[in-house]
């Protein structure tokens, strides 16, 4: 399925549809679809976790409250967790997409000669 | 006649500013008794206020620095795909800054820092749901908003749907959530210049108010990517030195900062009068320890995670964020934007523990609280003390400087909003839907001017009539209307074939009234009965105190005589809604408003599906993946 001579304004409903099945695209889409949902998931959830484990730490005593370095406690700490995971998702995700989400639209973008 | 018009616009602004630097007697009275409650804390220092003069002056630098970047940028500044998207020419770098810069505003570089050492912990635990909130950004809006959108966030929901009615609906939404937050910035603006630098309230929303005009109207996107870029850059640099100090004074181990702070006794003191309300302390609870530890300031957890609601998928529906992500060229740019931003602000933020316990153990929550019962004041205060360390002209100088910071951060998020909800009157109703596509450049360009104008003034003119409201909750209201309105229909129609246009409409209304009737209905509204309920225990208490047969001091004939009057006044009155006490007990609505502007966008969806929509959805699904088409949506 050439798309020679068309830029992609000319494009039919035919066209984007034959787009839409070709393999390749599939391929991309549903990579790109699990690792978005799959780690907005994990950070959504353990975020939520935070106000949670704060909220039902009411006595000194309490797990969260042990105290980790010095008198560091360990809810600070899992505070601090919060922004380790959001940057390691940051890059992770963009040495991924670099890696092979822009590699297999490169690919289709060839096979369409888009570029 | 932009010369001229530009020409008086400065003419008054310098005006306002030479009028606050006059010196004036009004400060002689309560604030010589504030500067002796924070001289005896801090060990030198004449006046809470900063030197009037030198924060003066820095900020007409950053003025006349921030209008020769508007000068520069009005001369490119010729089509609409200049004024709203500066011609997508912003690098990946240079929007990561911008985004920061539109993100983090005064609350959060002032705020924060207070809270943290008014209330320990939960001062650091309150924001890190703003900073997970760009996950969503960077895994589901950045590039998809990049790849199928043009100018603003109607763009992408009307790109099956029937225009007229999307664009219209998500105006309405993109206005409410810029007024809201508009109104809550320009009022955090007046209040804060006036703590910080004695400016008064109106001086400054008007000051404020125009800057924001000329940058917006005359510089377009370009002149705002620059002014959120200094700032931010400011700000950053601002947290940096602030922190290394704070650590330079205590040996560069973050862990002593901790330890200290849990020994001072200021703060053992301050926890148990002031946070826990003990008079007497109870034997072997560790009270220094317990301002590490959660629980002083957060108290329901159902509000806590419905503030964390909101904020989570409410920045990823903000118009002047997702706005960013047309300036840039491709999806690519868009992503590593989003990275670098989240770089800086996780490092702001984290910054900001060492800053807001650095306040207080070096001044003392009292001292903090005597200066300002909102604890605004940690940052600058803690600068001027730390700068003394060296000089005392330098502590005078990092209190200006700070002070600056603010105020270069207060211009470079309302111009942000502005610029956005002026895209979405301008380019969304006058060109889509009154003109139906067919206006010409010059005309679009003029139109998207006049609207900066209007909303600038409309957002003047709602502070200016703020000054004596609560308008805290605004920030949280236009956060959950976003979460609730804008994020659900964009994601439903960029992920799933059945949207429909009924689907969007329904959502954003949906989302946006019951975010506004939520919070009308709850405890953010003043309700006079409880007031009046809580005068009568006063007067109670003073009475039986009197009958008892002990005269009562001054201080307490007062109090009695104004708990008395403002029983009277409160007893029969009711809420602005005609309410005795709050329906809705969070003070955050997004734990109900998601769901129910969720629901009603999958539920009229499938009740009024779109079989042409249905069929253009391959044509939105290919290119928000893959970007087909992106260059030549932005050359038309």
């Amino acid at each position: 399925m050439a798309q020679l001579g068309k830029s992609a304004s000319e494009f039919t409903r035919e066209d984007w549809g034959a787009i839409a099945r070709n393999p390749r695209f599939q391929e991309l889409s549903r990579r790109k679809f699990s690792f978005l949902v799959g780690w907005w998931l994990v950070s959504t959830i353990f975020y939520f976790l935070l106000p949670i484990a704060a909220g039902y730490t009411t006595n000194q005593s309490d797990f969260f409250n042990t105290k980790i370095i010095g008198c560091v406690p360990l809810l600070y700490l899992f505070a601090l967790s919060q922004y380790g995971l959001c940057l390691f998702i940051a890059i992770y995700y963009d040495f991924w997409a670099n890696r092979h989400a822009d590699k297999l639209t490169g690919e289709l973008l060839d096979e369409l000669k888009l570029r | 006649m932009k010369r001229v018009f530009c020409v008086l616009m400065i003419a008054l602004c310098l005006g306002l500013l030479i009028h606050a630097a006059a010196p004036t007697t009004v400060y002689a009275g309560p604030e010589t008794v504030i500067a002796n409650a924070v001289v005896g804390q801090v060990a030198a220092g004449e006046s809470a206020k900063a030197n009037r003069p030198l924060t003066l002056g820095l900020f007409i630098v950053i003025i006349g620095f921030t209008l020769y970047i508007v000068y520069w940028a009005a001369q490119r500044t010729k089509t609409t795909a200049d004024f709203y998207a500066a011609r997508s020419s912003i690098t990946a770098w240079q929007n990561g800054w911008a985004i920061a810069g539109d993100y983090m505003s005064a609350a959060t570089f002032l705020g924060m820092a207070g809270l943290i050492c008014l209330n320990g912990l939960d001062g650091f635990l309150y924001p890190t749901g703003w900073m997970v909130a760009f996950v969503t950004v960077l895994l589901v809006m950045a590039e998809p908003c990049r790849n199928s959108g043009k100018y603003t966030v109607g763009d992408v929901l009307c790109f099956r749907a029937a225009a007229k009615p999307v664009r219209a609906c998500a105006a309405i939404a993109t206005v409410c959530v810029s007024t809201f937050y508009l109104t809550a910035q320009m009022d955090g603006a007046g209040k804060l210049m006036n703590l910080l630098v004695g400016v008064p309230y109106s001086v400054s929303i008007v000051l404020v108010g125009i800057l924001i005009i000329i940058y917006v109207v005359f510089g377009g996107m370009i002149a705002t990517t620059w002014v959120q870029i200094i700032k931010a850059a400011l700000l950053v640099g601002g947290g940096v030195i602030i922190s290394v100090l704070v650590l330079a004074k205590l040996g560069f181990n973050p862990v002593r900062l901790f330890n200290e702070v849990a020994a001072s006794t200021q703060i053992q003191d301050w926890v148990r009068v002031n946070r826990l309300q003990q008079a007497v302390a109870v034997p072997g609870f560790d009270y220094g320890q317990r301002f590490l530890e959660p629980g002083l300031f957060l108290k329901n957890v159902w509000d806590q995670v419905s503030l964390g609601m909101a904020t989570c998928l409410g920045t990823a529906g903000m118009p002047h964020i997702l706005m960013r992500f047309f300036t840039v060229p491709d999806a690519k740019a868009a992503r590593k934007s989003v990275v670098v931003s989240m770089f800086l602000i996780a490092t702001f933020f984290i910054l900001t523990t060492v800053m807001g316990y650095g306040a207080a153990l070096f001044l003392t929550p009292q001292g903090i609280v005597a200066v300002d019962p909102s604890g605004n004041m940690a940052n600058p205060l803690l600068a001027r003390y730390l700068g003394n360390w060296f000089h005392p002209f330098f502590g005078d100088f990092l209190q200006a400087f700070v002070c600056a910071v603010a105020f270069a951060t207060i211009l470079a998020v309302v111009s942000g909003l502005v610029l956005a909800s002026s895209a979405a009157v301008s380019h969304d109703i006058y060109t889509n839907v009154i003109k139906e596509g067919k206006a010409e450049q010059k005309q679009q360009v003029t139109a998207a001017r006049i609207a900066a104008f209007c909303v600038g003034v409309v957002g003047l003119l709602i502070a200016l009539g703020a000054e004596n409201q609560n308008v805290a909750h605004l920030v949280a209201l236009a956060f959950a209307v976003s979460a609730a309105g804008v994020l659900p229909t964009t994601v439903l129609s960029l992920f799933w074939k059945k949207m429909s246009t009924a689907g969007i409409c329904a959502g954003l209304l949906v989302g946006t009234f019951s975010g506004i009737g939520l919070v009308l209905i709850s405890p953010n509204m003043q309700y006079p009965k409880l007031i009046a309920a809580g005068d009568m225990k006063i007067v109670q208490t003073l009475e039986k105190k009197q009958v008892g047969g002990a005269t009562l001091s001054e201080k307490d004939k007062a109090t009695l005589d104004k708990a008395k009057a403002s029983y009277e006044k409160n007893k029969d009155g009711t809420s602005v809604m005609g309410l005795d006490k709050p329906l809705f007990p969070l003070r955050v609505p997004a734990i109900v408003c998601i769901p129910a502007g969720l629901l009603s966008a999958i539920l009229f969806a499938l009740l009024f599906p779109s079989k042409r929509e249905e069929d253009q959805f391959d044509e939105l699904y290919v290119r928000q993946v893959t970007g087909i088409g992106t260059s030549a949506a932005v050359s038309h």
